[in-house]
């Protein structure tokens, strides 16, 4: 399998690109998993149980699971499972039990079994994550039977490459790879789910930048980005984002700054950046500028920019941890909506997607 | 300031001043000679800089001109443009990017005919904007590129653009294309180390000119789109600076080295001045030393040389110089011996002539008594016995202190009434008045009693020959104690005299040796009366005026109290 984009094991459990969601789907299992239809299918536990104050959920693990080689215990879950993340989350506490039974305790009554535990911030990387570092290449050995999978870093980035290696799934977001492929007999490409959607983000003290239309995001989902896209639809999860702990009313500082910044490695964000750029007028003192990642969390913390234009994920199941990150109070535009495209070499593995739209190799 | 110094500051500017004269005249020629050859590179320079954009904006019209003949053969720009299709437009949006990329320019735009931005190669996501007066202005400067300033969605651009245009279809459509003027160009015109060149457009910062001054500037056409709609051209400049590093350094390079050879110089020409004007100035400092110590009584100085310089000739001549002194010395000896023995001559007759006055007035008295009544002979010669034995008492005396030659004072308590009665004794008067005042109960005097019978004789006798002749004439000798009532001190002694008197300028000569107004007079008296006095431990001062008379103070100390009088 082709990694297009660069991969970092200590990103296991928040993901930063397709590349690094493609990989530790395949081997950093959760306690369960969503389909793209939302329903529930076991993970690592094969069968869970509701206490009856709806509080405590105690989660019984498949039987012969092996992790990176060696079988895995239900230590190595509760250890997953009371990580600062999921005390976020709102796991309040897990319990081991015995070999194969856990029991969670969540801050709220759930009714049915929340969704949460598909989250890949929960999910167990046998310390991965924590002994991370750049890598090229991954072998996921194979269970039950299964053969290794071997994740290879595209060296130029350009998938195209690995195609013409012989590689049998690469996941994309440039149009042109699928125009490359298209006349290809042995290959197929699917589109994947609508995955991933750009926010013009705006501190509460920032002069707003208002996108007018949605002709506007026609406009820029249609010739402003070179990647297959739509305007934003919703629903947005960030609409219900109300919903979440109260935090401290916050006072926006006067943002003086006339930029739009992006993540420097998004040429889509860019794009768009530029497009609203160019939209303001010859007159306008508003520009574009790249940042790095560090540069952008900490402009996004202290709000020092006029706006961001970031990308997330169109899926979430912790909507208030997701936008944490977010200055408080800001206004929220979404731009348009983006997916890949999946492009299989017929006759490969079969492959299932995610409720994220991740790809997930099947048995 | 010594001969030495003056000696050693003359060598030290003679060699310092020629040095530091050299020193300007070739830091000047450097600079003029360096200053004509940066005004030729300057000027070879700026022709490359006008040859360059020349050729550049060949290569830009160049460039323009084939990417025109090949999106009018383009089929997907036409359906994009003419047609409006939606799959060749992602073509036409990426068009300028891709096409300003292969063709290695900075800045690249199509326009529709309306100055409509179909698409944007430096500014991709600028289409659809409406830009009419870039190409519009651009096309009023043909054959010339003109700086723009137009903006990316980063960043201003400042772009040197020519416009070129084609039809497609039966519509115009113009391009814009340029390359970027401050990275690009600047960069090709680099013009070596001392020159520089900097684009200054309006609002532009201005040149820095700290370390460097402009020599040439080249104008050309500005454009800013930056300032929105409406705007017009403007003139920018290309400006060719000249660094003044190189010319610094060499100016300091020249000082370092001025400077070292100027220590270098100076520090020898202080030790050659140093041992230059101590070798010239040595003999002369020796034979100042020699002629400082010439005396008349030391004149026994060598000044031989065998130098054959000035200062051999000047030793010489000192030397001769001094050999005259040293025989004018013996001559001028020889002369005040002489003379030394005269005056002891004179004053030896005088002395005598002194001693035998009152002898020979004995004499004439005796004889008149012989001759008038000779049985009073025996009388008289008694009564004036004591005269003539104190006259040969005093001529032995005198005898003694002339055969000791330097004879020196016998003090012993003197009686003044006494002594001051016996001279007028002796003194004949010839009708002269001669008044004696004594004072009484007078001190002892310490003084030796001939000395004291000397001045007194002298005084007395200038006094009487000052009034002889005189009606009326008087002199008169008056002694008195000094100090207050109480407590005597010495002894005054006064001989006044009703004589002419003596003139200031008489006075002041009056002591003088062989002055005299007198004829016959010798002029050593009042010489010997002074000398005697002082000899005495005494004081004199002289009261006279013309016509009024002379009177002549001095004053004795007293002896010690138990002192026998003499």
């Amino acid at each position: 399998m082709a990694l297009s984009g660069p991969v970092d094991l200590a990103h296991a459990l928040s993901p930063t690109n397709d590349s690094e969601r493609l990989l530790f789907r395949q081997f950093a299992p959760t306690l369960v998993r969503l389909d793209c239809l939302g329903k529930v299918h076991p993970g690592l536990a094969e069968s869970w149980q509701r206490s009856s104050d709806g509080l405590e959920w105690t989660f019984t693990l498949r039987e012969g699971v092996h992790f990176t080689g060696t079988p895995l215990t239900a230590l190595q879950v509760v250890g997953a499972l009371v990580l600062p993340d999921a005390k976020a989350l709102g796991i309040d506490s897990a319990v081991y039990l015995d070999d194969r039974r856990v029991r969670v305790r969540l801050h709220n009554v759930r009714d049915t079994l929340p969704s949460l535990f598909a989250e890949p911030a929960l999910a167990v990387t046998g310390g991965l994550a924590s002994e991370g570092g750049p890598i090229k290449r991954f072998v996921v050995s194979g269970t039950d039977g299964r053969p290794p999978i071997d994740f290879q870093l595209v060296e130029n980035g350009d998938p195209r490459d690995a195609i013409d290696r012989g590689i049998d799934l690469a996941v994309t977001r440039d149009p042109a790879i699928a125009e490359y492929v298209a006349g290809r007999p042995e290959l197929e490409t699917y589109p994947l789910p609508w995955s991933r959607t750009y926010l013009l983000l705006q501190p509460s003290g920032a002069p707003p930048l208002t996108i007018a239309s949605d002709s506007v995001r026609s406009s820029l989902a249609r010739d402003a980005v070179r990647a297959e896209a739509r305007p934003a639809e919703p629903p947005f999860w960030w609409d219900s984002l109300a919903t979440c702990p109260a935090v401290p009313d916050h006072e926006g500082q006067p943002v003086t700054a006339s930029r739009i910044v992006y993540p420097r490695d998004d040429e889509v964000a860019r794009a768009l950046a530029e497009r609203l750029v160019a939209l303001a007028g010859a007159g306008s003192s508003l520009r574009a500028a790249a940042l790095d990642p560090a540069e952008l969390a900490a402009a996004l913390r202290d709000q020092t920019e006029r706006a961001f234009v970031i990308a997330v994920q169109r899926e979430s199941l912790a909507p208030c941890h997701d936008a944490s990150a977010w200055p408080p109070g800001s206004s929220i535009q979404p731009l348009i909506d983006t997916r890949a495209r999946a492009i299989v070499r017929r006759g490969s593995s079969p492959l299932t997607v995610d409720w994220d739209g991740t790809l997930r190799v099947l048995p | 300031m010594s001969f030495r110094t003056r000696l050693f500051l003359a060598i030290v500017f003679a060699v310092l001043l020629p040095l530091g004269a050299l020193a300007f005249g070739v830091r000047r020629e450097m600079e003029r000679r360096l200053t004509a050859e940066y005004e030729g590179r300057v000027a070879s320079m700026a022709a490359v800089v006008e040859a360059n954009l020349a050729h550049e904006s060949g290569m830009v019209a160049a460039r323009l001109g084939a990417l025109g003949r090949d999106l009018a053969r383009d089929n997907r720009f036409r359906l994009a443009a003419l047609q409006n299709q939606p799959g060749a437009r992602a073509y036409l949006l990426d068009y300028a990017g891709a096409a300003m990329r292969l063709s290695g320019l900075s800045l690249l735009q199509v326009q529709d005919s309306v100055g409509r931005i179909l698409s944007s190669g430096h500014f991709r996501n600028e289409f659809d904007q409406l830009q009419p007066e870039l190409p519009r202005l651009l096309a009023a400067t043909p054959g010339t590129m003109t700086l723009v300033r137009t903006r990316t969605a980063e960043a201003p651009l400042l772009a040197l653009a020519r416009v070129d245009s084609f039809r497609v279809g039966g519509r115009r459509f113009t391009l814009v294309g340029g390359i970027e003027a401050k990275n690009q160009l600047l960069g090709r015109l680099a013009l070596g180390r001392d020159l520089g060149i900097t684009l200054v457009y309006p609002g532009a910062e201005p040149v820095e000119s700290s370390g460097a001054r402009v020599v040439r500037e080249l104008p050309l056409p500005y454009l800013d789109l930056l300032r929105g709609p409406g705007t017009g051209l403007d003139t920018a400049r290309f400006v060719v600076t000249q660094s003044l590093a190189t010319l610094d350094a060499l100016r300091h390079s020249v000082d370092r080295w001025f400077l070292l050879a100027l220590g270098l110089t100076l520090g020898l020409a202080v030790v050659v001045a140093a041992w230059l004007s101590s070798r010239v100035s040595r003999p002369i400092r020796e034979l100042a030393r020699k002629t400082e110590a010439i005396d008349l009584d030391q004149l026994d100085q060598s000044f031989d040389s065998d130098r054959g310089d000035e200062i051999g000739s000047l030793s010489r001549l000192l030397g001769a110089m001094t050999d005259r002194l040293r025989a004018s010395s013996a001559r001028l000896r020889e002369a005040e011996r002489r003379a030394a023995v005269g005056d002891l001559a004179r004053q030896v007759n005088h002395d005598i002539k002194n001693g035998l006055a009152p002898i020979r007035n004995v004499l004439r008295h005796l004889s008149q008594v012989l001759g008038q009544d000779p049985s009073l002979l025996p009388g008289v010669f008694e009564d004036r016995r004591s005269t003539l034995e104190s006259s040969v008492e005093y001529l032995e005396t005198l005898a003694r202190h002339y055969a000791r030659l330097s004879p020196g004072v016998e003090r012993h308590p003197c009686d003044v009434n006494a002594i001051v009665s016996q001279v007028l004794r002796n003194t004949a008067s010839d009708g002269t008045g001669l008044h004696l005042n004594l004072g009484e109960q007078l001190p002892a005097v310490l003084a030796d009693s001939l000395m004291l019978r000397r001045i007194l004789e002298n005084l007395v006798g200038n006094a009487v020959d000052s009034v002889t002749g005189r009606a009326g004439g008087l002199v008169t000798v008056t002694t008195e104690p000094t100090g207050d009532s109480h407590r005597a001190t010495g002894v005054r002694i006064t001989v006044a005299d009703t004589g002419p008197g003596m003139t200031r300028t008489e006075l002041d000569r009056a002591f003088d040796d062989f002055y005299t107004t007198k004829s016959g007079g010798t002029g050593l008296g009042l010489s010997i009366v002074r000398r005697l006095i002082l000899d005495l431990n005494g004081t004199l001062r002289v009261e006279t005026e013309p016509g009024a008379g002379t009177r002549v103070v001095f004053e004795l100390p007293m002896a010690p109290r138990g002192d026998a009088t003499g």
